[in-house]
């Protein structure tokens, strides 16, 4: 259902027609294209006028393969990274979340919530929030068995691959409170944007760029939803070569691939346009002769969330001053 | 070599001085000849591969233009100039510094201690120094300020408050007795990688820097960080490679040591001052890399046995070759990216070291 799903957000039409079903199914989830589920045909029903009266019967799997079934939509969640906290804010959600992450601080709700730690997360600081279901996007210590073993129900989602894998979240986030046809909106949104920059892109593909996660030269390579904002860009994005999602790069590499734009997600570590034309050997570097180099929001960036489209924005404007000025 | 196996054979340990040890004695310098052309090669090779295409000659061409009068490199693109000067050349001499001197304060160590685990890591130097560039990283201090960068500064600042919370821990009276200075060393590395790994799981913001840190590595060398380096590695090499002699009586007995008017305390201190100084340098300018400081000495016992006058200038020799050569690979293999060269001195290095150890099946420490 998941890859049913994933590969219905990729198509602009189709994703079209999955909103109309899905707001006359009048929230219902959207398992159209799911056929063997029950609920399917709950859909099929005449018109339901009170969307209370409709049975929720969803199941989500989880990126481990684990299946999560819901009677009733979960009404206080833990959401244990940022991309989740907006997701489910943006949704209209916002009210469900029991608990989030440290690192969540947008939209601007969320400052009163409780916060956790999502990287070391405690499994007592989680029980006392009361959950009906955690989202968690990195397991360590065995946390997933853990709350499970106290019935707890943990969704695991790994950090998408792609823009479209972000899509793909929404849309599973969006179906576990019954929101889908909010979920559905936000993608279709989102991929409007999208499109909006995509039609003004020039034919012959756009600059070279070195996207710079940190100064050790950790970048972001194929298999990352950061690269593949940068594919969706026609950008030629020099940690490709790598083949791997979150490469360092050598620093003679950089060099010698000679990007015409450098992009900083590394602003709040200190580094700036200056110190990167300070680094020994950079000042042949192009972006640094033409002075593109240029700072990103973090947040913006590294945050597989509905905000990824404003990054994919701003980037346009960085990579084609001459398109979007 | 002869002698030492006499000496075991009559159930010696095989290090015992020898009276006419001049006339026995193997010389130096056709071992350091072998050591420096092993340097020298994998140098040269380091220095002409690379994940940028650079040909041979160019290489060559660009590297003689540094010297006076020679101009032979005005028509390269200036990239090559970049990439060959400013980066790959101060990476392979950096590499080659902190192999040596790791290697070298490493066989200090396990001089000194009479111990053969002892090694930067036991002292809590190369955790104190990931300490201090930890709190830099996960703090709002900037990391670099104004081009130049405040982390090796940090590191240090770590590796002496960890040597000398050790010193003040392990002394008993005027003395430093050996197993309480290797237990407070092994306690103190204990509580720096604790407070590291507290303070990385609490700012997973800069998370990534701090794994750069802990695993260690050359991608970053600038000439800068060698000239940060050197003026506390060359006069702490020579103090160390003065004292060879005196390492081997240190390592009969403290009280024959003693007899025969060696200051014991005051040797121990001024050895383990300044190797610490080294390492807490070399940490500072690479992050901490291990085995090397335990590997090569201790490899270089194993063929040529432990007489501390050729163990550390060939320790020193041959730590530069094996970090080069590692940093070569951890450049290489999978370029453009990189491999964290910690992987590559554990991958390359155990295997054999554990082949030399099973090899030499007599007790040669």
């Amino acid at each position: 259902m998941k890859v049913l799903l994933e590969r219905s957000l990729r198509a602009l039409p189709v994703l079209l027609v999955m909103a109309m079903l899905a707001f006359i199914a009048c929230s219902d989830d959207d398992s159209e294209v799911a056929s063997p589920s029950p609920s399917a045909t709950v859909a099929s029903t005449p018109a339901p006028t009170n969307p209370t009266t409709v049975e929720f019967d969803v199941t989500i799997v989880g990126t481990d393969g684990d299946e999560l079934t819901f009677d009733a939509p979960p009404e206080r969640i833990v959401a244990l990274a940022p991309s989740f906290t907006e997701i489910f804010c943006a949704v209209g959600a916002c009210g469900a979340l029991a608990a989030v992450d440290e690192n969540s601080d947008f939209p601007a709700e969320v400052e009163s919530i409780t916060k956790l730690s999502g990287f070391s997360p405690s499994v007592e600081g989680i029980v006392a929030s009361e959950p009906d279901l955690v989202v968690i996007s990195f397991d360590p210590g065995g946390l997933k068995d853990a709350l499970e073993g106290l019935g707890i129900p943990v969704l695991f989602l790994d950090a998408p691959t792609s823009v479209a894998g972000v899509y793909d979240q929404i849309g599973v986030l969006g179906e576990v409170v019954g929101r889908d046809s909010e979920a559905a909106e936000v993608v279709l949104e989102m991929l409007l944007r999208v499109d909006a920059v995509t039609a003004l892109l020039p034919d012959e593909g756009g600059p070279s760029i070195f996207h710079e996660l940190d100064s050790t030269l950790f970048s972001a390579g194929p298999g990352s939803f950061i690269a593949d904002v940068y594919d969706i860009l026609l950008a030629d994005n020099i940690a490709s070569a790598t083949g791997s999602p979150f490469p360092q790069m050598s620093n003679e590499a950089i060099i010698d691939a000679n990007p015409e734009v450098i992009i900083l997600a590394d602003e709040g570590l200190g580094e700036t346009a200056e110190s990167v034309a300070a680094r020994p050997g950079w000042d042949v570097i192009s972006a640094v002769q033409t002075g593109r180099v240029h700072g990103i929001d973090p947040d913006l960036i590294s945050r597989p969330g509905p905000r990824i489209v404003e990054a994919l924005e701003e980037l346009a404007r960085l990579l084609y001053p001459e398109v979007f000025e | 070599m002869r002698v030492a196996r006499w000496q075991r054979l009559l159930g010696g340990r095989g290090d015992e001085p020898v009276r006419e040890a001049a006339t026995v004695r193997p010389a130096l310098w056709p071992r350091a000849t072998v050591g420096l052309a092993a340097l020298f090669g994998i140098a040269m090779l380091a220095l002409a591969l690379g994940s940028a295409d650079v040909p041979l000659d160019a290489t060559v061409r660009i590297l003689a233009s540094h010297l006076p009068w020679v101009e032979w490199d005005t028509d390269l693109p200036a990239s090559w100039k970049s990439i060959i000067w400013q980066v790959r050349l101060p990476r392979v001499l950096l590499a080659g510094v902190v192999g040596g001197t790791l290697a070298m304060c490493g066989a200090t160590y396990q001089g000194v201690f009479r111990n053969p685990l002892a090694e930067p890591y036991l002292i809590g130097v190369a955790t104190g120094a990931a300490l201090g560039s930890t709190i830099v990283l996960v703090s709002d201090v900037p990391s670099s300020w104004h081009g130049f960068s405040v982390l090796p500064l940090a590191a240090f600042a770590g590796a002496i408050s960890s040597v000398l919370v050790v010193y003040a821990v392990a002394r008993v009276g005027n003395t430093v007795p050996t197993t309480t200075l290797i237990l407070a060393g092994v306690a103190v590395a204990s509580l720096t990688t604790a407070m590291t790994s507290y303070l990385m799981l609490q700012n997973t913001t800069n998370t990534i820097a701090v794994f750069a840190v802990i695993l260690g590595g050359f991608n970053t060398a600038t000439w800068a960080k060698m000239v940060w380096a050197l003026p506390y590695v060359i006069p702490a090499t020579l103090v160390i490679l003065a004292h060879g002699r005196v390492l081997n009586v240190l390592n009969l007995d403290e009280i024959q040591a003693r007899a025969l008017g060696v200051d014991v305390d005051r040797t121990k201190l001024l050895l383990l001052g300044v190797s610490s100084l080294a390492a807490a340098a070399a940490v500072s300018v690479s992050g901490t890399i291990g085995f090397v400081g335990l590997i090569v000495p201790h490899a270089i016992r194993l063929v040529w046995g432990p007489d501390n006058r050729h163990l550390l200038p060939l320790s020193i020799i041959l730590g530069a070759a094996f970090l080069i050569g590692a940093d070569l690979l951890a450049r290489t293999l999978d370029q453009p990216a990189e491999i964290p060269v910690g992987i590559i001195t554990a991958v390359c290095g155990v295997p054999f070291f554990l082949f030399l150890l099973r090899r030499a099946k007599v007790a040669y420490y």
